[in-house]
């Protein structure tokens, strides 16, 4: 349960320097991203074109791949869930 | 009294054909063109994609393909020797011609620092209207437009505007663009490409595929097709451009720009929502685009408005798009037909229409053409005929 | 058609009076090594738009569309018109040319179906203008046009149909490019150390009434007060006829101060705006009597004169 948590957090750490970086958040520090605040239509304000990129940047730096947009949805909620999409797909 | 502009020629090449008569068969027999798996870029899936009929060289393509038809066009017209004086103006819509975009040019200076010239060369040529006017001897206003997916349309409108200025006599207008690996990778990056032939408004459409073509129109004063003898039967009667001011990628939610566009060009023309016999459509088969277009259109031609998207013939072909729309719908009004919208088999709940399912007559006298365009810009053509009773 | 407003971003930084200050001054800015090659150039400084107020809400605006906002913004800055009624014109030579690399690179670097879309999008040549009409809420026509002769002339010949037709009561017409290592190589290999290549933009707003008169024609006309000639840029034309009549500057005096560029037009009329709204010549301070400042341009057998003033 140790390893999963600390691995869960190292992904969600790593997610959030990604997602500063490549959607060029600019009033957005990694440390004020929280891990269950939604990410499209809260106050970080992801939006259609935003999504697309992170399938992109699932694909480059996790390999993971997100076939139907459908899935992204339901995954994309917030941090957290991303994250645990890409441990269950990567480590589990 | 304002000048009327009135069509004098037309050319086109696409998948639905290598000239106006092709197409039309085509067209008419509502059938689907053979088309290739993305011959231009690796994607893990085959997208489907349109390639323009004719032997058109894979170098400068998109130049051949802008020429082939502005010729077929002036053609068409009689202009092929214009009397001396004679003011033609250029405006070409397109999406890759003005880029320096060569991989190959790119992947050599990266790697080696060196790399041949001759993109960078044939870029240095000028922009495609440019080079379409100095083969064609054209002396009038010259302007290459990079409108993304609408320039076609808004070329069409720059010509209008030149005319009506007195700017020139008549104007080569249209779009031109060739498959390419850039637009392949974009918009499969963005998740819009269908796997399957495209679906415009149909309730299972799955996204656009790429086509390359070329649709010119020649637009002219009433007055100068008068001296030269040309009757004058088609005209191009409005025009309105309007921006979403919304977003880089998606449409406005409700379509304002589109609608805005819409009514301009309606006003432009003189004429209200009930003397539109046909929209020819963006239709993309884009799940936001056919919502959203078909929204609007619903708005302001009610439920029972007659909608075709000719995007099942011939692919999005980006900034030719507009022009060969263009083409394909000033031709339904010459030949008094408006054609089937193909791909489309079943009613999208979401849109309060179907699109034209068989090739029906066209009772009034005008036509619109619709185009919308990646960063909000919407454009919108009204085409009539004159001189038949309805 | 009339001039109302002005904004300008070049290698001396941004706004118009950086560029009165330039002039004035009679210093143009130091070309620096540029890129990759270090090929000298006239780069727009980074300060000039990092903590640019007029940027704040452009998150994915590349750097083509950062100089073009920065000097459309300034010049639609207290505009009256209605935004719906409102249009934008942009042209530019090269375009984006530098975003289409990096998706370039994407394609490379991670294969076809692997690229960035957000960079594909930027790539997209509609994407400046879109950005300005979002920024300023504009929703009138918007167009933007790519060619390597004469762009800027077009764009505001065009802006002039658009607001004698009557489809716009104001219109933000102007042009833009950057510079990228690849052009900067391009540059060297074509012409070698001929020319300094530059980077920028230069907007104007256009109505029908008010600020100074501006008209477009293909002839010099006599009794201008100051005629300026554009060199072309680039390996461009230097227009052939420029008899003097009135004071004059040999063709391309200003243009070190922004760079070779086959925008040249556009730099030049707003260095002609600054002049006419100082009344003096600049550099040098001799005051400008009223009157005419002509600007000349030409492509082959097509000339423009953009003449500024009564």
């Amino acid at each position: 349960m140790d390893n999963r948590e600390s691995e869960l957090a190292e992904i969600r750490q790593k997610l959030k320097m990604l997602l500063v970086d490549n959607l060029n958040l600019q009033d957005v520090t990694v440390e004020q991203i929280q891990d269950d605040a939604p990410l499209f239509g809260g106050a970080i304000g992801l939006d259609s074109l935003d999504a697309v990129e992170i399938v992109v940047i699932l694909q480059r730096h996790f390999g993971v791949e997100i076939k139907d947009m459908d899935v992204g949805r339901r995954v994309f909620q917030s941090v957290s869930s991303l994250s645990e999409y890409i441990y269950e797909k990567t480590r589990a | 009294m304002r000048e009327r502009i009135a069509i004098t020629g037309l050319g086109v090449v696409s998948a639905a054909g290598a000239d106006a008569a092709s197409s039309l068969a085509t067209l008419r027999a509502a059938a689907r063109p053979a088309w290739v798996p993305c011959p231009v870029a690796d994607l893990p899936v085959a997208m489907p994609m349109f390639a323009a009929a004719g032997g058109f060289p894979a170098i400068d393509r998109t130049f051949h393909l802008a020429r082939e038809a502005a010729l077929q066009a002036l053609r068409d017209a009689g202009l092929e020797a214009p009397p001396r004086g004679f003011r033609l103006g250029v405006c070409l819509g397109t999406t890759v011609a003005c880029q320096l975009n060569d991989i190959d040019f790119y992947r050599a200076y990266r790697t080696c620092g060196q790399p041949a010239l001759g993109a960078a060369e044939r870029f240095a040529a000028g922009g495609l209207s440019e080079r379409v006017a100095r083969e064609l001897g054209a002396e009038g206003p010259v302007l290459t437009v990079v409108n993304a997916c609408s320039s076609g349309s808004d070329a069409l409108g720059v010509a209008i505007s030149w005319l009506r200025c007195g700017l020139c006599d008549a104007v080569v207008a249209g779009g031109a663009d060739e498959l390419s690996a850039i637009p392949a990778s974009g918009f499969f990056a963005l998740g819009v490409t269908s796997p399957e032939p495209c679906r415009p408004f149909d309730r299972d459409r799955q996204g656009l595929n790429l086509g390359e073509g070329a649709g010119m129109l020649v637009l002219e004063r009433a007055s100068s097709a008068g001296r030269r003898g040309r009757p004058v039967s088609l005209v191009a009667a409005g025009f309105g451009a309007a921006a979403d001011g919304y977003h880089l990628t998606a449409p406005h939610p409700e379509g304002l720009g589109l609608e805005l566009a819409v009514r301009a060009a309606l006003a432009d023309a003189g004429i209200g929502p009930e003397a539109i016999d046909f929209v020819n459509a963006h239709g993309t088969a884009t799940r936001e685009n056919d919502r959203i277009e078909g929204g609007v259109l619903a708005r302001v031609f009610g439920p029972q408005a007659r909608v075709v998207s000719t995007k099942g013939h011939t692919g999005h072909t980006l900034g030719a798009a507009g022009g060969i729309e263009a083409v394909f719908t000033a031709l339904a009004l010459r030949e008094g037909w408006a054609p089937a919208s193909v791909g489309f088999e079943n009613r999208d709940e979401a849109i309060p229409f179907a699109p034209l399912t068989a090739a029906a007559p066209v009772l009034r006298d005008y036509a619109l053409s619709t185009s919308l365009a990646f960063g909000g810009n919407n454009a919108a053509v009204v085409l009539g005929r004159q001189g038949v009773s309805s | 058609m009339n001039l109302t407003g002005l904004g300008v971003v070049f290698a001396g930084g941004a706004g118009v009076p950086a560029l009165r200050g330039a002039l004035a001054s009679g210093v143009p800015p130091a070309a620096v090594p540029y890129g990759r090659e270090g090929v000298p150039a006239l780069a727009v400084p980074a300060a000039a738009l990092a903590g640019n107020p007029l940027l704040a809400p452009a998150r994915r605006a590349d750097r083509f569309c950062k100089l073009a906002m920065a000097a459309a913004l300034e010049a639609w800055e207290g505009c009256p018109a209605d935004p719906a009624r409102v249009g934008i014109i942009l042209a530019t030579a090269f375009g984006p040319h530098a975003t289409v690399f990096r998706f370039v690179n994407d394609m490379l670097d991670f294969g076809d179906a692997k690229a960035s879309p957000t960079i594909f999008s930027q790539s997209v040549h509609a994407a400046a203008a879109s950005m300005i009409a979002s920024a300023a809420k504009i929703r009138g026509p918007v167009l933007n046009l790519a060619d390597l002769a004469l762009p800027f002339e077009e764009a505001l010949a065009l802006a002039g149909c658009w607001l004698e037709e009557g489809r716009c009561d104001a219109v933000l017409a102007g042009a833009a490019d950057e510079l990228s290592d690849v052009l900067a190589h391009v540059v060297r290999r074509f012409w070698g150390d001929r020319f300094v290549p530059g980077e920028g933009a230069a907007f104007f707003r256009l109505e029908r009434t008010g600020g100074a008169r501006l008209a477009l024609g293909c002839e010099v006309a006599p009794g201008a007060a100051l005629r300026l000639v554009n060199e072309g840029g680039l390996g461009a034309d230097v227009p052939v006829e420029c008899d003097a009549a009135g004071a004059e500057a040999p063709p391309g005096a200003l243009t070190p101060f922004w760079g070779s560029t086959r925008l040249g037009a556009a730099f030049y009329l707003a260095a002609a705006e600054v002049m006419r709204r100082d009344g003096r010549l600049l550099p040098g301070g001799a005051p400008l009597t009223d009157g005419r400042i002509e600007v000349l341009s030409a492509c082959g057998l097509r000339r423009r004169v953009i003449a500024l003033g009564e």
